[in-house]
């Protein structure tokens, strides 16, 4: 709104100063044209003083200086001098029509006008008056007689009425510019609504209706595209959760009856472990759709997140607790170092989706890690910005690179899915569901997931990046937590 | 009904194959009396007929849904009820469970996780006694012996007695045998729910539990250490 206010200030003092430069350059034009181009007129004077030098009586005959004649040739129609009593006693070029006598009356007459409609001057001579006239129709004669005291005060006339002027011309600006901002405001108001994918409604009158209608015919169409992704979207998640659900009985069976044959002595060995692979499997397919559900809900916005005050620390032991319990005898080995300050360190997020993460990125270590590992968890807090920082480590194999390739190039806005983002078959590409799911969860509560090393760092192993996996998770701590001094 | 095994559980799922292998499960397991339904009707019949002391039931069923089905029997009656359901949703098990539902299982599931869940309300339900003496009230750490009722630590030689704080991690870390036992769950189970800072004492405490229970406490056998998680009290069976 600010910068809306600069604008329309900026148009008023823009206009203003347009006009006042106009003003100016008219006023100019005026005096250039009256005393420059028209003053010539004026130097009537002149020439009259120097014709009336010019024309000396030598005798009984007049005779004009060759300068005086040339003036009169060039500027004048006719001239003529009048004896005291009326009479022409010099003349040069006069019609016919204008007599040779006049009388006290008529003479007062035309020298204030015109004679026979020829603009007449006249000048004192010293035999009498001279007088010039110009061709018909060349010069239009005006007689200015104002009161004295007005001619006097003009200059402070001048003055007034160009302050008054002023005035009334910054108070049209100021007034066009208030009425511009007026009209300007609900579209501005519109825009941002836009921003913010509100649908919006402007009045379509006054001086930009024809924008309103504009943006009301945009803001409609946005609405019909914002509703039908919306659609899209939802369809997409209840299609991926419906045919979740369909596989679900079938998948029960295929893990019962896999998990029967396993238990059965009987089977020759091979069989049984047939069997166990099928189980093994369906457990892992049954992880997939969990997965894929969860990270559709997400994408889409569809999971609301319940959210509550809890110690990280504790969920984390539970989850790294949880995995040494359900594999006592595996070839694995979690540790988990809390700082003082991360022990009592509260967030504000949903549990459920928290320990989801926590289970993943364990889960992750020892997936990849069948020969076994050691899992360091480390967590303390950032004193800069209270948050609960959480390097999960292992030694173990690591991350491949495309794997972290495609997770560091995936951003929150992007809505490919990784395999379109890798433009590759789905056979080639790397299982990442669970990775993606923690990078959403972390996100939708606010924080962040860095893999290390970056994907281009140089290391030994050309697929891997360096021995073991390095995950960084950093959520902010609940307002709540105290920070040590 | 004097054995678990010989309770009576009603399977309602419209999927026939379904049916068949919970059947198998369940019998396997040494269950003789079971009975199945596919539709809320049949349910309804078999409830009458069979009188079951568990009913296994899916929420998504051909006449009608399995969660209108559970409202209208615990107006009648408060048989246990376990959900086994496609449904997944927080949503459907908050349901369920609001319901009066003793539990809910997704589908798909593993035989033993459905077992292991079925016996446990079975227990909680008709055998509430044999359930709470299941862990009986002595501990048995190789040639010692933890009486949880008179709170005395007794072997040959003699005999010392444990405080109660001593008695209740170590009561908490038995019925978790074998596993380990967050700092968190051992501190809730002593110090309820505010047990925040108590970590510190907790060690105070283990160390001087071990002193009472181990033969050389300084390397402990029976209660663990698992670094930066907790305490695990070692099985009798895997420490032989």
């Amino acid at each position: 709104m600010k910068s809306m206010l600069s604008i329309i200030r900026r148009y008023v003092f823009a206009a203003f100063f347009v006009i006042i430069l106009i003003l100016f350059l008219d006023i100019s034009a005026y005096i250039a044209m009256f005393f420059g181009v028209g003053g010539s007129a004026y130097g009537s004077r002149d020439n009259l003083i120097a014709i009336s030098e010019g024309l000396t009586e030598t005798g009984s005959q007049f005779s004009l200086s060759p300068e005086g004649e040339a003036l009169l040739v060039s500027q004048y129609a006719w001239g003529m001098l009048l004896d005291p009593d009326g009479n022409a006693v010099w003349t040069w070029n006069l019609p016919e029509e204008i007599p040779t006598a006049f009388t006290v009356p008529e003479t007062a007459s035309f020298t204030r006008w015109y004679l026979h409609d020829y603009p007449v001057y006249v000048w004192q001579h010293d035999q009498g008056l001279l007088v010039l006239a110009r061709p018909k129709g060349s010069f239009w004669k005006l007689n200015l007689n104002r009161p004295q005291q007005l001619t006097r005060r003009l200059p402070a006339y001048c003055l007034l009425i160009l302050t008054v002027d002023l005035l009334l011309i910054f108070s049209v600006a100021a007034l066009a510019g208030g009425r511009l901002y007026k009209a300007i405001r609900p579209i501005l108001d519109g825009i941002r609504n836009l921003e913010k994918k509100e649908e919006i409604h402007l009045q379509e009158s006054g001086m930009l209706s024809e924008l309103s209608a504009s943006l009301n015919k945009t803001s409609a169409l946005l609405a019909e595209q914002e509703e039908k992704l919306t659609q899209r979207d939802h369809a997409r998640a209840a299609w991926i959760s419906g045919v979740s659900h369909d596989i679900r009985t079938p998948l029960s069976l295929i893990m019962g009856y896999a998990n029967e044959l396993e238990d059965q002595e009987d089977l020759p060995q091979t069989s049984r472990t047939s069997a166990r692979i099928i189980k093994e499997q369906s457990l892992c397919i049954r992880q997939l759709i969990e997965d894929l559900n969860l990270t559709s809900k997400l994408e889409y916005q569809s999971c609301p997140l319940r959210i509550t005050t809890f110690y990280p620390a504790a969920l984390l032991r539970q989850t790294a607790a949880d995995f040494m319990n359900q594999n006592p005898d595996g070839p694995w080995e979690i540790r988990v170092t809390c700082s003082p300050a991360f022990s009592s360190a509260q967030i504000d997020a949903d549990v459920q989706l928290i320990a989801r993460v926590f289970k993943n990125l364990i889960g992750n270590s020892i997936r990849h890690n069948p020969e076994g590992c050691s899992v360091h968890i480390i967590a303390s807090m950032t004193e800069s910005d209270r948050s609960c920082s959480i390097l999960f480590t292992d030694d173990g194999t690591g991350i491949p690179r495309r794997v972290l390739r495609i997770l560091t190039q995936e951003t929150e806005t992007q809505r490919e899915t990784p395999l379109k983002s890798q433009n590759a078959s789905p056979e080639n590409q790397p299982h990442i569901m669970g990775l993606k799911i923690v990078k959403q969860i972390v996100n939708a509560h606010g924080g962040k997931v860095d893999f290390f090393p970056e994907p281009g760092a140089q290391t030994s192993s050309p697929d891997t990046c360096g021995t073991g996996c390095r995950i960084a998770v950093t959520l902010p701590a609940s307002r709540r937590t105290d920070m040590p001094n | 009904m004097t054995d678990l095994y010989d309770s009576r559980v009603l399977i309602v799922d419209d999927h026939l194959q379904l049916r068949r292998m919970v059947t198998k499960i369940l019998e396997q397991q040494g269950f003789t009396c079971l009975e199945t339904a596919s539709c809320c009707r049949e349910a309804a019949e078999k409830l009458k007929t069979f009188r079951p002391d568990l009913l296994l039931l899916d929420v998504m069923l051909p006449d009608g849904d399995g969660f209108a089905f559970m409202k209208e029997l615990r107006e009648q009656s408060n048989i246990p009820v376990l959900f086994l359901s496609a449904k997944d949703e927080d949503q459907s098990r908050l349901t369920g469970l609001g319901l009066g539902a003793d539990d809910y299982i997704t589908k798909p599931f593993l035989p033993e996780e459905l077992i292991l869940r079925l016996t446990a309300v079975l227990k909680r339900t008709y055998f509430p006694l044999s359930a709470a003496t299941t862990g009986s009230d002595t501990l048995v750490l190789g040639n010692r012996t933890v009486n949880f009722e008179s709170g005395l630590a007794e072997w040959n030689e003699g005999s010392i007695a444990l405080t109660a704080k001593e008695l209740g991690l170590l009561k908490k870390l038995s019925e978790n045998r074998g596993k380990i036992v967050t700092f968190d769950s051992l501190c809730q189970a002593v110090w309820g729910d505010d047990y925040f800072g108590y970590e510190n004492t907790l060690m105070v405490h283990i160390r001087r539990l071990r002193a009472k229970i181990e033969d050389d406490p300084s390397h402990p056998v029976w209660l663990l250490t698992a670094r930066g998680l907790g305490y695990r009290l070692v099985s009798e069976k895997r420490n032989r």
